[in-house]
């Protein structure tokens, strides 16, 4: 059983790759030929995995490992560390391709990959924040990305940096880190314990029957749910379930959204990102390390916030508006737009007079523990750019 | 199984395949020092499926001849993809088909071996207004 980032492989049963490196020959008249090297190619080649629902370490049936393989080429190469025999580095898989034998009880699949060593790259951020729109001036244009606390080494242009905050997650502690409205580049190194750093709250979306889907082809429906380890929305006909995780208390039901929901797809399905998009109402939006969920809809008049138990007002700034519950948390809905106002009594916080015929962009969520919901907020609207890459060493 | 209205009465097995095309640059070396490539990924391409069965008279449905179940294999290229509704198993959504085979042997007065080469087009991903 070996893992590739967030992905189990029950076996790999080959691996065959090489390196390829051009070679000019010159011949001249009067003296033996010269040979001239090029760069070597990256190590390039496929694997032979075994599908297996017995080994699984996450006991996870056909349907989900093979959704798992075939969402492979489409995420980027740095959500699949991987470790095993004398190789370590990442996978970028550019064809996967799964044969299915109903008559079978393992099925065999192939990957087409390169392999990229981790004494040559390293996984990095390409980061520029910037504001969401310009309903609100909210100043400093900054943002956070999340990297587990596992890792170390984490740079920007600058040199060194240290986070923000740090946040609990069911999986572990992520670090939150800061970057600024100008690109810039934050590189980090793994532990030795080389893949489980994708496997600390990163996104991931399931059905009503708990299969986790890990490509955008799978559709959802009623009873679908998000998480991050931190913040899980589901998604039913009616309204929007919200639970919370507390390291103390663990996952926490806070009420629901009037969101309600009927059939979609993962428009998005990365470790850092998942959007579901719900044809004929909304989409919805989680990231990792972040205790929000992003709703973008349309044809409603108010977004509202249910709680099971008794809420206290805490502020109101105009672009967001915030309550307590009973268990002493902080509870925000945040617009994009300068529509609608805020309200709240004992149970409710509600934005409402919105126009039915625009399109809207909420942000539903709980404060961290270690920041304030102005921050928090801010963050949040201006997260703008933030993509993975590798970076050369 | 069927895809729209045309039925193939044994799937023997279904090959799934993502692909995403994949390059590499080997930029210049800079001030001397080789710069090791650089691989780029493109944006990923709609998955294919092989889907290997065979036509048989007597578990045919409506008990159709091979040359009329033939018949109705090869009209699916021809057909509007939102005609092609495919529901086998946890598939989902529509099919492009590409190409359409038949292995002739000398067991085809029994049962004829066809393999489809198809675009899997997965609802509400792809045409969201006609569910399956």
């Amino acid at each position: 059983m070996v893992w590739m980032g967030d992905i189990d492989i029950p076996w790999i049963t080959s691996k065959d790759t090489s390196i390829s490196k051009d070679v000019v020959e010159k011949n001249f008249v009067d003296n033996p030929p010269t040979i001239f090297e090029k760069t070597a190619g990256v190590e390039s080649g496929s694997y032979t995995f075994i599908l297996n629902e017995e080994v699984h370490q996450r006991s996870e049936i056909f349907e989900e490992q093979i959704d798992a393989v075939e969402s492979m080429p489409s995420r980027h190469g740095v959500e699949f560390p991987f470790k095993l025999l004398g190789d370590q580095g990442h996978i970028i898989v550019d064809t996967a391709t799964v044969s299915i034998t109903p008559s079978q009880t393992f099925r065999e699949a192939e990957v087409d990959l390169r392999f990229m060593e981790k004494s040559d790259y390293q996984p990095a951020f390409k980061a520029q924040a910037g504001a969401f729109n310009d309903s609100y001036d909210l100043t400093p244009v900054k943002s956070t990305v999340a990297i587990p606390d596992t890792v170390s080494g984490v740079e920007d242009s600058t040199g060194s940096i240290s986070p923000e905050y740090y946040v609990d997650t069911e999986d572990g502690k992520l670090d939150l880190y800061l970057y600024d409205d100008v690109e810039d580049v934050i590189q980090y190194l793994r532990p030795s314990d080389y893949t489980s750093g994708e496997r600390i709250g990163v996104c991931r979306l399931y059905t009503v029957n708990d299969l986790r889907i890990y490509s955008t082809s799978k559709p959802i429906g009623t009873g679908s749910y998000l998480s991050n380890s931190y913040i899980r929305p589901t998604f039913d006909s009616s309204q929007t379930d919200v639970e919370i995780y507390d390291v103390f208390q663990g996952w926490q039901s806070m009420g629901s959204v009037n969101m309600s929901a009927g059939d979609g797809y993962a428009s998005t399905n990365t470790n850092y990102e998942i959007e579901v998009d719900f044809i004929d109402s909304f989409n919805a939006q989680i990231y990792r390390g972040k205790p929000a969920i992003r709703f973008d809809f349309t044809g409603e008049t108010k977004f509202e916030f249910t709680a099971n138990d008794t809420l206290s007002f805490i502020e109101d700034l105009g672009h967001y508006a915030a309550v307590e519950n009973e268990d002493g948390k902080d509870i925000f809905i945040a617009k994009a737009t300068t529509d609608g106002s805020f309200s709240n009594d004992s149970s409710h916080l509600t934005l409402s007079g919105l126009d039915d015929s625009k399109s809207y962009t909420v942000w539903f969520g709980v404060k961290p523990a270690r920041t304030f919901t102005n921050t928090f907020v801010r963050r949040l609207f201006n997260q703008d750019k933030l993509e993975r890459t590798f970076i050369q060493k | 199984m069927n895809i729209g209205s045309v039925e193939i009465p044994i799937i023997f097995n279904i090959e799934e395949s993502s692909e995403t095309e994949v390059d590499e640059i080997d930029p210049l070396p800079q001030q001397g020092n080789e710069i090791d490539p650089v691989v780029v990924k493109h944006e990923p391409s709609v998955q294919q499926l092989t889907i290997i069965g065979y036509l048989n008279e007597e578990l045919h449905s409506s008990n159709k001849t091979l040359s009329e179940q033939k018949k109705d294999i090869k009209g699916l290229r021809d057909n509007s993809v939102t005609d092609n509704t495919f529901t086998y198993r946890n598939y989902n959504g529509h099919l492009l088909v590409e190409d359409v085979s038949f292995s002739d042997n000398l067991q085809n007065s029994i049962v004829n071996e066809v393999q489809l080469d198809v675009r899997y087009l997965p609802w509400p991903k792809y045409y969201k207004d006609n569910k399956p």
